[in-house]
């Protein structure tokens, strides 16, 4: 049976239908947290913040101009959500302790140390290459519905993945290297 | 790329898989019953449809048809909509010198519940507003919103210090309100209660009745400007929003929009301090010597650096900021001048905070050091706050390291 594009969903959700959100939900909320978790280096907070994201959303549907591109758009509202957290973090450290956020202060990121090691590391790319490897991931290694969400031609796409993952492997391997 | 990276990175994404019907449950449970369509109907189909809705689909009709009905409706209101007692000041006039006056200022009350909220604001179009609180303010006493930057500042004025930030605060609250409030003025439907006496003064008043609110304008008879306007809304959080003291078209200086020269500037995007003067030593002690008052005399667990973060120093930070949550405004500021003093310091200074458990007034205890650009010793704090050059092989050894020897 074929997939309803997210502009049919989109619609349905729009004349009142919950549950076709319920299937936005399953396609983009995987990718919603890995966005997050760029910004909050913590699984926990990722999803909470994805989860406010997907409300905030699910209030703002009806002025979204382009239901197909819905991928896209809760892409950069899970943006300017995570920034306005880092935000309100920054400041809230700084009105407790008067000063900067330590950059010594990692905080547990709730995953195992190989996972997290690896994401601390996507996390570190530039943010479209960063991108690239969530849909990527995240759609099932599905290139064609990654560059789709992303809004590439598909050898757009491929460069930027091909970039991601040369960068990563490099990263990798100068860490193992600083290993005794 | 090896199939051991990629096996690895497909691992590592299932996390965020992790939970993920209970949460879609949460979510789904959690959504209001319909999505609100906020994409409201263009004022070119409005009118269409209040002049029969007669379709069409040509965009040079539609607009066409509307300037038609725009214009008719401004010539009926400049010649037939003068007030209905008499009164020589229509609704059209009023709402023409609020839609097109450059500068406005006004002193606003809030009322919401126990919340009472007092402050003068300051709308300078297209892109400048600034509100001083009078009462209410939660410790801020100033806001300005640049929209067209998209920067929020506050003043503090008691510390002469400012804080930058992209994200919209009070400020720019105020000036979405006001232009909400034009909107409402522009779309609600008015009533002309005629003649009232205001504080003794003779006024026009008009009652404007929209969706969520009433507002009621006390207009001016001879100018057709408005003097007051309090808003009442209808919904279950029952608020009133008074203006009152209104000016139009007033001399405002565009300096009230930026922080004064005098003002120590935190870019809280940055994470940046501006200073209208040198940072020196003098700052970093006073920046110390804020803890030990919260601390039953000692100082910081961590200060900019310290002991490596474990669980047990993360437990004894949060304590430490349990401690001084209550702190002034004027301490909170001496600290983090303190902190913008080492975030300035050239790199290789090597700054160094060891001064976790030492009780303020030991001077057999070092508690922090650096070294100066081009010098060959250390500038180290005792517990006594005096600094001392120290040569690099008299710096006493760092806890947790020697520890670990």
């Amino acid at each position: 049976m074929r997939k309803p594009s997210e502009e049919e969903l989109v619609r349905v959700v729009l004349a009142g239908d919950r549950t076709a959100y319920g299937v936005l939900y399953d396609r983009f909320a995987p990718l919603v947290r890995a966005v997050c978790h760029d910004y909050t280096h913590n699984l926990a907070d990722a999803q909470d913040l994805a989860q406010d994201v997907f409300l905030r959303a699910y209030q703002r549907l009806g002025e979204l101009r382009k239901p197909e591109s819905f991928g896209a758009w809760i892409i950069g509202i899970a943006r300017r959500r995570c920034s306005e957290w880092r935000r309100q973090r920054i400041r809230e450290q700084r009105r407790r302790a008067g000063c900067r956020a330590d950059p010594q202060a990692v905080e547990d990121s709730g995953l195992p140390e190989e996972d997290g090691h690896l994401l601390r590391l996507v996390g570190m790319l530039d943010e479209d290459e960063r991108l690239a490897l969530h849909a990527f991931y995240l759609q099932n290694k599905s290139a064609e519905e990654a560059r789709r969400i992303i809004g590439l031609s598909r050898s757009g796409f491929y460069k930027l993945l091909d970039r991601a993952r040369t960068k990563l492997r490099r990263q990798l391997a100068q860490n193992q290297e600083r290993i005794p | 790329m090896s199939a051991h990276l990629d096996d690895n990175l497909g691992k590592a994404y299932e996390c965020f898989r992790q939970n993920h019907d209970a949460l879609r449950d949460a979510l789904t449970a959690s959504l209001p019953e319909s999505v609100t369509h906020k994409r409201r109907a263009g004022a070119v189909a409005r009118l269409c449809r209040i002049a029969g809705g007669f379709a069409t689909n040509s965009r040079t009709t539609k607009a066409a048809i509307a300037a038609v009905i725009l214009i008719t409706v401004l010539l009926g209101l400049h010649y037939l909509g003068g007030s209905v007692d008499g009164t020589s000041v229509a609704w059209a006039d009023v709402l023409k010198n609020v839609e097109t006056a450059t500068t406005f200022m006004y002193t606003r009350e809030f009322e919401r519940g126990d919340i009472r909220q007092v402050m003068v604001v300051r709308v300078m179009e297209p892109y400048l507003c600034r509100h001083d609180y009078i009462e209410g303010g939660d410790g801020c006493d100033v806001g300005i919103m640049n929209t067209q930057t998209g920067k929020q500042i506050n003043l503090y004025p008691r510390t002469k210090s400012a804080s930058i930030s992209s994200e919209e605060g009070y400020a720019g609250h105020q000036f979405r309100e006001y232009k909400d409030l034009k909107r409402d003025l522009r779309d609600g439907t008015e009533r002309n209660l005629g003649r009232v006496k205001l504080n003794g003064r003779d006024t026009i008043c008009f009652e404007i009745s929209g969706k969520s609110q009433t507002t009621t304008v006390w207009a001016d008879p001879n100018t057709a400007l408005p003097v007051q306007i309090e808003s009442l809304s209808h919904g279950d959080s029952r608020t009133r929003t008074l203006m009152r003291d209104i000016q139009f078209d007033m001399e405002l200086d565009r300096r009230l929009f930026e922080p004064p020269d005098d003002y120590c500037v935190l870019d809280l995007d940055e994470q940046r301090w501006t200073t209208p003067f040198e940072l020196t030593e003098k700052h970093l002690i006073e920046g110390l010597a804020v803890y030990p008052k919260y601390l039953d005399g000692r100082f910081a667990t961590r200060y900019i650096g310290g002991r490596p973060l474990t669980d047990e120093v993360k437990e004894k930070c949060q304590a430490d900021v349990k401690k001084i949550e209550g702190w002034s405004e004027e301490d909170a500021h001496k600290s983090s001048l303190g902190c913008a003093f080492i975030e300035q310091l050239p790199k290789g200074s090597d700054w160094q905070y060891i001064g976790e458990d030492v009780k303020l007034g030991d001077a057999t205890r070092v508690i922090c050091w650096w070294k100066p650009p081009g010098s060959s010793t250390y500038r180290a704090v005792y517990g006594d706050l005096s600094i001392r050059n120290v040569a690099p092989k008299d710096l006493p050894p760092i806890p947790w390291l020697a520890e670990k020897k």
